[in-house]
C-alpha cells in the first residue's frame, strides 16, 4: 500500500496520455497501473481523458480527401519525373561505355613503365641511340584517335612537335618515349 | 494479393515502377492531406500545398535521397508538415483577418472555463459533430491530436520536427482533449434547449 502510494505520486495527467499510446517503458507501464488502482484522483483524470479520446472520430469520418484532379495531377508529374530519370541513367550508362573504351586504349602501366625507361635510355645515349631503338619497334599502342579527348590529342600532337625537334637532338629529360601506332599506321609519336 | 511494405514500394518506384507510387499517393494520401488542412484550414491551399508535398517527395525519391532509416509515413507527413507551416508562416506575416466590422479576430479560440461533461451523448451520432468540433480547436492542439492520434506519430517525433519539448506536446495534446470534452458539452447543451 505504501510502495503504490509513492508510484501515484509520481504520475500526473501528461502520463496518462503517454500510458494510452503505449508510450511507457513496461516497468513504468506496471507501475502506472499499479497507481491507477490505487490512487483515486488519477484514476479519475484517466477516465475522463480516455473517454474524450473515445470520442475521436474514424478517421474516414475525420479525415477528407483531396480532389481527384489533384492526385492526378501528381500521378503525372511522378510519370515525368520517371521517365527523365530513365532517360538520365541511359546518357550515364553511354558515357560510362564511352568511359570504358578510352581505357581500353589507354596504354597500359607496363608499356608507362617500359617508356620511362626507354627516356632514361634516350635521355642517356641521345638521339641515334632513340631512333635505334624505335627501329626496333620495341613499343606498340594501338590508339584510336576518335577515342582520345582533346586534351590527349593535345598533348600527342605537342609530344610530335617535341620529338621533330629534337630530331638529331637529345631529347629533354621530362619526354617519355614510346612508339604509337595510329589508325593509318603512319605516325610516329612520343607520348610523355 | 501481395501486399508490400513501404520501403518496397519505394525501391520499385526507384527502378522505375510508376505503379508502386500510386500505391504509396493513395495509402498516404488522406493523411497527409489531413495534416496540411489542418493547419492552414483552407481547401485549396490545402491541395497546393498537398500536391507540392508529392512533388517534392518524388524528386527526393527519384534523386536517391530519400534515406530508408524510418518509417516512410513519418518522413512524409515532416515534408508535409514543414511546407504547411512555412506556408502558414509566410500568410501570418502578411495578413490580419478581420470581422465585417473591422475588427481583428484571433485565428484560435480559447476555451478556459472548466465543465463537467455529460458522458450520456452517444458516440454514433457525435463522430460527425467532434469532427467539425476538432476544426474549432487552436492550431497548436489541433497539430497534434492529427499527428499523434491519426498520424501515428509519437510524442517524442512530434516534439522533434515541431522543436518543442515533449512536455509541451503532451499538454498540448492534453488541453485539446479537455476543449473538446467542454465544447461537446456545450453543444449537447445547445441540443437540449
Amino acid at each position: 500500500m505504501k510502495e503504490a502510494h509513492k508510484q501515484t505520486s509520481k504520475f500526473v495527467d501528461n502520463d496518462i496520455l503517454r500510458y494510452f499510446y503505449g508510450e511507457m517503458p513496461e516497468e513504468e507501464k506496471n507501475a502506472f497501473e499499479q497507481a491507477l488502482m490505487h490512487d483515486k484522483n488519477l484514476r479519475k483524470s484517466y477516465k475522463e481523458l480516455t473517454f474524450t479520446l473515445g470520442m475521436l472520430p474514424a478517421e474516414e469520418t475525420a479525415f477528407q480527401s483531396p480532389e481527384p484532379e489533384i492526385l492526378n495531377n501528381i500521378l503525372a508529374f511522378s510519370k515525368v519525373s520517371v521517365q527523365a530519370t530513365a532517360q538520365i541513367h541511359a546518357e550515364e550508362n553511354t558515357i560510362e561505355d564511352k568511359l570504358i573504351k578510352i581505357r581500353k586504349y589507354t596504354p597500359r602501366p607496363i608499356i608507362v613503365g617500359m617508356a620511362i625507361l626507354f627516356s632514361a635510355i634516350v635521355n642517356f645515349s641521345g638521339y641515334s641511340q632513340y631512333k635505334q631503338a624505335t627501329n626496333k619497334k620495341v613499343k606498340h599502342e594501338a590508339l584510336e584517335w576518335e577515342n582520345l579527348d582533346n586534351a590527349e590529342i593535345q598533348k600527342i600532337h605537342r609530344d610530335i612537335t617535341v620529338l621533330k625537334e629534337h630530331r638529331g637532338g637529345i631529347l629533354p629529360a621530362d619526354s617519355a618515349v614510346y612508339e604509337v601506332v595510329t589508325h593509318d599506321e603512319s605516325t610516329t609519336i612520343v607520348l610523355p | 494479393m501481395q501486399l508490400w511494405s513501404d520501403s518496397a514500394l519505394v525501391k520499385a518506384y526507384q527502378e522505375g515502377n510508376e505503379q508502386a507510387f500510386a500505391i504509396l499517393l493513395q495509402k498516404h494520401q488522406k493523411h497527409v492531406y489531413n495534416v496540411i488542412l489542418m493547419i492552414v484550414k483552407d481547401k485549396f491551399i490545402a491541395e497546393d500545398i498537398f500536391q507540392d508535398t508529392f512533388m517534392k517527395v518524388i524528386t527526393l525519391i527519384q534523386s536517391k535521397q530519400y534515406q530508408d532509416e524510418g518509417k516512410f509515413s513519418h518522413w512524409l507527413i515532416r515534408i508535409a508538415y514543414n511546407l504547411a507551416v512555412d506556408y502558414f508562416r509566410k500568410v501570418k506575416k502578411n495578413t490580419t483577418i478581420t470581422d465585417s466590422e473591422g475588427e481583428i479576430l484571433s485565428q484560435e479560440n480559447r476555451f478556459v472555463e472548466e465543465q463537467e461533461a455529460d458522458t450520456s451523448i452517444l458516440q454514433t451520432e457525435n463522430e460527425h459533430i467532434v469532427a467539425e468540433l476538432l476544426k474549432r480547436l487552436p492550431s497548436e492542439q489541433r497539430e497534434v491530436v492529427v499527428l499523434r492520434h491519426y498520424a501515428d506519430m509519437s510524442f517524442k517525433e512530434i516534439a522533434e520536427m515541431t522543436n518543442c519539448s515533449i512536455n509541451t506536446i503532451l499538454g498540448r495534446m492534453r488541453y485539446a482533449l479537455m476543449n473538446l470534452r467542454k465544447m461537446l458539452t456545450q453543444q449537447e447543451f445547445k441540443t437540449l434547449n
